[in-house]
């Protein structure tokens, strides 16, 4: 309930902000301050381009390890429970994350991973 | 121009004399041995501190949990002694809601044994309000 | 009336922020240039201190533009996002009692900075420009590539900890600071906290050379003066979660009220000075470096030492809470 009315405090303020930022200033339209920015010149192609290959292989690789992190989280739990047992199975369990990463790098999969 | 004589700005007589552009780094400062060994050092000094740390938060841990065993009879005591006087507020009510009713027997219970059963907090605040029903079944929340 | 009161609490705690923010942009032009063997802007009040108001001024009262061909909504709101999530982020510090006492405020400090990444890449590809697509994506990139490596360090101090909330943090280190035992993780979660916040020498979204100022090249006035503070705002979040984090927070006095924020402050304005030291200091990174740097170097490394913390917690049996 807390979270809520300080996320809506932080929602008013910064609308406040915005509001006052597009209301206060006068505007004129013109052509040119209306189209895209490209150094003076004219836009040549279509702004909507696919992107380089590398940038999706990296989001997925960040899928693939923030899923790890979130998988390694109950470790520090588990720390006050059967410490005994701890090591060899969180041990397991990052051998083969390990072994993953290792296997994608010598891939290639990192390579100006970009 | 032509017609005006003027100095032409060019390299001395015999060239320039040699530039140094070499990368010149320090020769000072501790080696990589030595920054490794420093480096494990100054964390084994710190592990030692945590550990430390660590045990002393265990022993606080376990000695705050006996003295809580230690009360806990006190304890029991007060919070029967609470859900006694919550028991009692309830059947009046229902006695009161009740008293048309023929054959209702107030606070009967619905077991067969004749042992004493700890009144639920669904039959302990089922004619409260609901705010204070969900802070009996789920505890004084002033978190998120 | 709990609530109205909360609210009080919560606008005399955003305010405040927003308020040095506004200095902090005058800190950096000043110390910059200190560093760079002139003054920073000193004509504006005295000593420059009317400065932020000034820009703050200028930067309200100069024309919004949007493209003709972008999406409108979401070029609208992408600033809003960013500066909602760096505010949200505050309420969860420890200072030396955070405005909202959540019991895993590490995991929700991480979870919200990773939404971000969502107003970088909104705001990247709905101004239609080739320009800030390919600035939005490389800040996305970016930004996803060092929070592993964030999440990685984080779970090294917290196996010693026990505990997701900030407030353990600070409470485990009343004897021995955690970046003592952890100071190969310490540079390493500095250096990605650089990164994260898209700061020199990683600012290669913003590189004024390159990409003339990456996602935000369409917006002008009030929406880029709303990314300007956010990202300033996250630079200081950043800086005083490594403190409660590795610097104890407050750390002999966390109980007494007006020493342990003054204490936190200054420390978070000596990482801040820190911040600002770097970027004086180093030539921008290239960008296959920078992904070199946390793919091969840092994600490694830190999986090496959570496992070195692991295996030195077990080994002496020193966890901080038994069932």
């Amino acid at each position: 309930m807390n979270f809520l009315v300080f996320l809506t405090i932080a929602i008013i303020l910064s609308s406040l902000l915005l509001i006052v930022g597009h209301f206060l200033p006068s505007r004129s339209l013109e052509l040119e301050k209306s189209s895209p920015y490209e150094c003076g010149f004219d836009p040549i192609n279509s702004a909507r381009l696919p992107f380089s290959f590398r940038f999706f292989l990296v989001a997925i690789l960040f899928l693939i390890f923030d899923l790890e992190i979130a998988l390694l989280f109950p470790i520090i739990p588990a720390s006050s429970n059967n410490i005994s047992i701890l090591l060899p199975l969180s041990s397991v369990f990052l051998i083969i994350l390990a072994a993953g990463l290792a296997y994608e790098w010598q891939q290639g999969g990192l390579e100006w991973a970009e | 121009m032509s017609g005006a004589t003027f100095k032409q700005e060019m390299p001395p007589r015999g060239g320039y004399g040699p530039i140094d552009y070499k990368r010149m780094m320090p020769k000072r400062g501790p080696s990589g041995y030595m920054l490794f060994a420093g480096c494990i050092g100054i964390m084994s000094l710190g592990y030692v501190g945590l550990i430390y740390t660590n045990r002393n938060r265990r022993r606080r841990l376990f000695e705050e949990r006996e003295a809580f065993f230690g009360i806990m009879p006190l304890l029991e005591a007060e919070w029967d002694r609470d859900i006694l006087k919550q028991l009692q507020h309830t059947q009046e009510q229902e006695a009161i809601i009740m008293k048309d009713v023929p054959d209702w027997v107030v606070g009967q219970s619905v077991y067969h044994t004749k042992r004493w059963v700890r009144p639920r907090v669904e039959d302990l605040y089922y004619l409260a309000k609901s705010k204070e029903q969900n802070e009996a079944m789920f505890g004084f929340n002033t978190f998120v | 009336m709990d609530i109205l009161f909360f609210i009080i609490q919560a606008l005399a705690f955003l305010v405040p922020i927003l308020i040095s923010v506004a200095f902090l942009t005058l800190v950096e032009r000043k110390v910059l240039g200190y560093m760079q063997f002139r003054k920073g802007p000193n004509v504006v009040g005295p000593y420059g201190l009317l400065q932020p108001f000034a820009d703050a001024l200028k930067l309200f009262v100069k024309e919004t533009l949007k493209p003709s061909t972008a999406s409108p909504y979401l070029f609208f709101f992408s600033p809003l996002l960013f500066l909602i999530l760096a505010l949200v982020l505050w309420s969860l510090i420890p200072i030396p009692q955070p405005t909202l006492n959540v019991n895993l405020s590490l995991l929700l400090v991480l979870g919200v900075s990773s939404l971000a990444v969502y107003a970088l890449l909104g705001s990247g590809w709905a101004s239609n420009s080739k320009y800030s697509l390919l600035g939005g994506i490389r800040a996305v990139a970016q930004t996803i590539s060092y929070e592993i490596s964030m999440g990685l360090i984080l779970l090294s101090i917290l196996i010693w900890t026990g505990s997701f909330s900030l407030k353990e943090i600070t409470l485990s280190q009343q004897n021995c600071w955690m970046l003592l035992p952890h100071l190969p993780l310490l540079f390493m979660w500095l250096i990605s906290t650089l990164a994260e916040t898209n700061r020199a020498p990683f600012d290669l979204t913003e590189g004024e050379s390159e990409l003339v100022s990456g996602y935000n090249v369409e917006y002008a006035g009030g929406p880029f003066a709303l990314f300007f503070i956010a990202e300033y705002a996250n630079i200081i979040f950043m800086n005083v979660l490594s403190i409660i984090i590795f610097m104890g927070g407050g750390s002999p006095f966390s109980t007494i009220p007006v020493i342990a924020s003054l204490i936190i402050s200054t420390k978070a304005i000596a990482l801040v000075f820190f911040f600002l030291w770097v970027r004086a200091s180093y030539p921008r990174f290239r960008y296959d470096q920078l992904m070199h740097l946390t793919w091969k170097n840092y994600l490694p490394l830190s999986l090496g030492l959570f496992s070195l913390t692991l295996s030195i917690l077990v080994i002496t049996n020193s966890s901080p809470f038994i069932l």
